[in-house]
């Protein structure tokens, strides 16, 4: 009955949607208080029912109810109960649902927090999400529905693909469709800004902690997915440029790029129309990811057009949205004007050119994910387009966009001054040299782009911390005033100074792990030694295991450095019974200076010694720190109060009359 | 009809709250929220001066364009409209009460099973016994075991355990057992055997060189163990020595008894071998010929052996053990009614367990069989 009422209720929540996403809208272009007022109270019913249709599945997979053709395909009885839950969002059509979940709590978190908006704004906004919403719904009921039912129901379950049988995994997709998703809620803001042909500075103020939030999930997504890549594919490598991530980090790029330009559509009036264009494509791309993920067209273009009834659906939701945001673009831009102007010096212009950058960058990661595709479409052959493209394409990019990075927050609005700005960075540009003539001399004589790329990295980070310095007048004033300045700083100024420095460190980490990463891969007998990067790995034994619902070999390495370094490495193979798949667990030893990671692989019959895998990888746990230092960042400028700015203060100002005019 | 009340509970729930709203008089009136964000930058702007990041002249400047923000949003302020009647506002309500559980209950109709109920997999019929008896022999099992620890000389015991263990497909415990029971008896091939197909099931169908070593001691020990012959036929398959396989095979053949139940999956394999490496059945002659020997490898379920080997537990634990041994055959001839050896070994346990009229009902079913 509980799967009943969960079927019931995602199909009750599609016509609420529906609801939501027009009568308002009507309501708010008539002025009509009461029909306007349907919206919030709709969109947190259509969240609560979809919440209820999750807590139903989840209770599917919990109890193995294999009556349900969706657990039955995807469960089993012996899988760990982490994992029966996890099983919930790892196939197609649970993890639809989490993204229509994901969709309608944004819109719930509007209706519910969201009073600091202009009354006719937020209206608009739920309507444009519930549209959203309306589609995905259909979607998933008419083509990915998770609550069909099978009878006879089997015996027993189809388990789960051992690779997803992760923890990190486990958590991964729905960080990331926070972040995916959560762009949804910057489109709606975008496209019911059109629709009122009103941007002003207050809706780029609005949009700003949305952006944010979505920002700071999906860069908390890519990085734990990237995280799991590393230790679980089991070859020392962290990001792969595989389709699959260039999907989440496109609308990375592209949300990176708003949440710069939405600071200055609020501090200045201008760059409307860019902020606009971008938190459409933003989230277009976030559809385009769905619809090349969800599609199956990257695993082949031949299996899409053999049941194309889901790449199709989701292909078509893709034109709609995308294309009638556009339209309303087109039709509507033109009357964007913005007020303030500025000259190419100035943060503004620093801040356009890195959104520039950052658009171009993920125009060309789109270009490198769709031309194998294209190609195969139009029978031209088979082309993989691998991480040569994208280094050599992504990365010049970047060296301009970071090099403006540390000059930019120098520079006033309106109109900069490029000397007095590089003459406050003349000690982050001598420490920048240094760094890095240092870097080649010292350690790597061989390649200069090493060198280079922590010369990069000195440099953000020097001027980040210039910027800081700055701001509280160290050492112009006495050290305890600029220490009361330092506590004293906006939440929203300290976001930047720690999304900025996170980079810096996470660049060092990139540099380092691509550049010096040492790999050796031999045929290893117990007590063999091996040495990598001054560490002597020794084999020890491999012993075989049993786990919960897989069978399991485990190396043991004794891994000494001089006389007082020792330390024990335990990776692991794993072989799961149901589907009989074997998977990898690195393991992994982060010190400061990077990572001992070893990987045991099969024996090797001829000689009984078994392969193994040995990196070192230099600054890997700098990346993960940065990264994790860059959404700290985001959350704490979430934090900041003027993004709250209204709700708490419209008493005051109801009772104390008309604003100052 | 509880999941009919459910749902109808959901939808007035849901409409309720959606169309509250419609219901109530006019909303209070909005406060102007633009005006509040430029206040808010106007006192940043002081804030920014009093932390000395703008001068006064920049602040003067940047407040006269946030005035001018100002002085816009208060033209452009708009009255609402005052709302429908509340007749009209009536009909749009009664019109959502109707359109939305009629649309949601009508693709309920062509999508939902209303009539099924949930299926959790601890309440389906076959899980509780099954999963009562395997627990109830896990116990049992782990019983026999610690016993057998202490006793390491009992062959039966060892043999009964390993069957046991094969039951609940514990294969790598079951090996095990089948290894120790070996080292109490090295001479017989049936126990390596038993120990080498084990182990093969415990690799997961993989032939490592110590599952190898078994069969081979096995056929050492006795040229025509079947078992022995079989896997090491697999075997040699795999290392692509299709002739010696076949060999193998042909002589298993050879000396099984016709009834056996193995004979149609060797045969099967031999066939697709035979065609796919284009070697001629008849081409090999069988090096062995039929010993008139019995059929059958250790089947699932209680021998003579089990309840002898159950003699040497405690009075409590036999009983329960001969109990579910006999439960399992039960169960199990009635899924395969013409196994006549089973109805034996059952009748027999009945016996054993004094419940004789049981052990009639199965005599007259082998009388029946036997006919």
């Amino acid at each position: 009955m509980i799967v009943e009422i969960g079927h019931f209720a995602l199909i009750l929540s599609l016509f609420v949607a529906a609801l939501q996403g027009t009568l308002p809208m009507v309501g708010a272009h008539r002025q009509n208080q009461s029909l306007m007022a349907i919206a919030a109270p709709a969109a947190l019913i259509q969240f609560a029912l979809i919440v209820g249709a999750f807590a139903a599945l989840t209770y599917a997979f919990v109890t193995s109810d294999f009556s349900v053709m969706n657990v039955a395909s995807n469960s089993h009885t012996a899988k760990p109960m982490l994992y029966k839950i996890s099983g919930v969002w790892g196939n197609h059509e649970g993890s639809m649902l989490l993204w229509a979940l994901i969709l309608a709590a944004y819109g719930a978190a509007i209706a519910a927090f969201g009073n600091n908006l202009r009354p006719s704004l937020k209206v608009r906004v739920l309507g444009v999400q519930s549209l959203i919403a309306t589609g995905v719904l259909a979607f998933i009921l008419l083509t990915s529905n998770p609550f069909l039912r099978l009878d006879p129901a089997p015996v027993n379950g189809n388990g789960l693909n051992p690779l997803l049988q992760d923890p990190g995994l486990a958590f991964h997709p729905p960080l990331l469709y926070l972040g995916y998703v959560g762009l949804s809620i910057t489109f709606s803001f975008a496209v019911a800004a059109l629709i009122e042909g009103r941007v002003d500075a207050a809706w780029a103020r609005w949009v700003r902690p949305w952006t944010l939030a979505a920002w700071c999930f999906l860069t908390a997504g890519i990085v734990l997915g990237s995280w799991w890549a590393y230790y679980e594919l089991g070859w020392g490598g962290w990001w792969f440029w595989d389709p699959v991530e260039n999907a989440s980090f496109m609308p990375w790029l592209a949300a990176t790029a708003l949440l710069h330009s939405a600071i200055v559509s609020e501090k200045r009036d201008s760059l409307k129309s860019w902020t606009i264009f971008l938190a459409i494509i933003a989230f277009g791309l976030s559809l385009l990811g769905t619809f090349l993920v969800r599609s199956g067209v990257i695993t082949s273009v031949h299996a899409f057009a053999s049941d194309p009834t889901r790449g199709v659906f989701i292909l078509l939701l893709l034109v709609i949205t995308i294309g009638g945001a556009f339209a309303l673009f087109a039709w509507r831009g033109p009357q964007l004007k913005g007020s303030g102007l500025f000259q190419p010096v100035s943060r503004e212009g620093g801040l356009l050119l890195n959104n520039f950058l950052l658009t171009v960058a993920a125009a060309s990661v789109l270009l490198g994910t769709l031309y194998p595709l294209f190609i195969d479409v139009l029978e031209l052959g088979k082309v993989s387009v691998g991480a040569p493209y994208f280094e050599s394409v992504f990365v010049p990019m970047m060296i301009p966009m970071i090099m403006v990075m540390g000059i930019a927050p120098f520079l006033k609005w309106k109109r900069g001054d490029f000397s007095s700005a590089s003459a406050k960075l003349k000690f982050a540009a001598l420490a920048t040299i240094i760094g890095g003539l240092l870097t080649w001399a010292l350690i790597d004589r061989a390649s200069a782009f090493a060198a280079f790329g922590i010369a990069l990295a000195i440099w953000l980070f020097a001027a980040t911390l210039t910027e800081l310095a700055g701001r509280i007048k160290l050492f112009q004033v006495p050290l305890a005033d600029s220490l009361s300045r330092l506590f004293r700083q906006p939440r929203a100024s300290w976001g930047m100074t720690l999304a900025h420095g996170g980079l810096a460190i996470a660049i060092a980490g990139i540099t380092a792990s691509s550049a010096w990463k040492v790999e050796s891969i031999q045929v290893m007998k117990f007590g063999d030694q091996v040495n990598v990067a001054g560490y002597t790995y020794t084999l020890k034994s491999v012993n075989e295991f049993q786990g919960p619902n897989y069978k399991g070999t485990r190396g043991t390495f004794i891994v000494t450095k001089g006389d007082d370094f020792k330390l024990t490495l335990e990776p692991e193979k794993r072989v799961y019974t149901v589907r009989a798949m074997p998977t990898t667990e690195a393991a992994i030893h982060p010190t400061f200076l990077g990572d001992l990671y070893a990987v045991v692989g099969d024996k090797d019959e001829k000689s009984g010694g078994y392969i193994t895998r040995l990196y070192f990888n230099p600054l890997v746990p700098w990346m993960w720190v940065g990264a994790m230092i860059m959404v700290l960042g985001a959350a704490v400028s979430l934090s900041d109060r003027r993004h709250r700015v209204g709700a708490p203060m419209k008493s005051k100002l109801v009772s104390g009359g008309a604003p100052a005019e | 009809m509880t999941l009919w009340i459910a749902i109808a509970a959901l939808v007035l729930i849901s409409l309720l709250v959606i169309i509250l709203p419609l219901l109530r008089k006019e909303a209070a009136a909005q406060s102007d929220h633009n005006a509040i964000v430029y206040q808010d930058q106007l006192t940043e702007i002081d804030s920014d001066v009093e932390r000395g990041l703008l001068n006064e002249v920049e602040a003067a400047a940047l407040k006269s364009e946030i005035n001018r923000r100002l002085d816009k949003t208060s033209l452009e302020k708009t009255a609402a409209t005052p709302s429908q009647t509340s007749g009209l506002r009536l009909a749009m309500a009664i019109a959502i009460i109707v359109v939305i559980p009629l649309a949601a209950l009508g693709l309920y109709q062509h999508l939902g099973s209303p009539q099924k109920p949930d299926l959790p997999f601890a309440k389906r019929k076959f899980a509780a016994p099954v999963k009562a008896a395997n627990a109830e022999m896990e116990r049992l099992v782990n019983a026999l075991k610690a016993r057998m620890e202490e006793n390491p000389d009992k062959i039966e015991g060892w043999l009964l355990l390993g069957r046991s263990l094969v039951s609940l497909e514990r294969f790598k415990d079951a090996s095990e057992a089948f290894r120790r029971a070996f080292q109490v008896d090295p001479n017989r091939a049936d126990i390596a055997a038993s120990a080498g197909e084990t182990g093969f099931m415990a690799e997961g169908g993989e032939f490592t060189p110590e599952v190898r070593r078994y069969f081979q001691t096995a056929q050492k020990l006795n040229p025509g163990e079947h078992k022995a012959l079989y896997y090491l036929g697999l075997d040699l398959a795999e290392q692509k020595k299709y002739r010696e396989a076949m060999q193998n095979w042909i002589d298993l053949i050879a000396i099984s008894p016709p009834n056996a139940p193995w004979l149609e999956i060797v045969r099967q394999r031999l066939a697709a071998i035979a065609e796919s490496e284009k070697i001629k059945i008849s081409d090999i002659k069988p090096r062995l010929t039929a010993p008139p020997r019995p059929a059958m490898g250790p089947a699932p379920g209680p021998t003579q052996e089990d309840v002898k080997a159950a003699q040497e537990m405690s009075g409590k634990d036999r009983q329960a053990f001969i109990r579910s041994m006999v439960e399992r055959l039960a169960e199990r001839l009635k899924s395969e009614p013409g196994d006549l050896a089973g109805w034996r070994r059952l009748a027999q346990a009945y016996r054993v367990l004094g419940e004789e009229e049981k052990a009639a009902e199965a005599e007259a079913r082998i009388r029946e069989l036997t006919k």
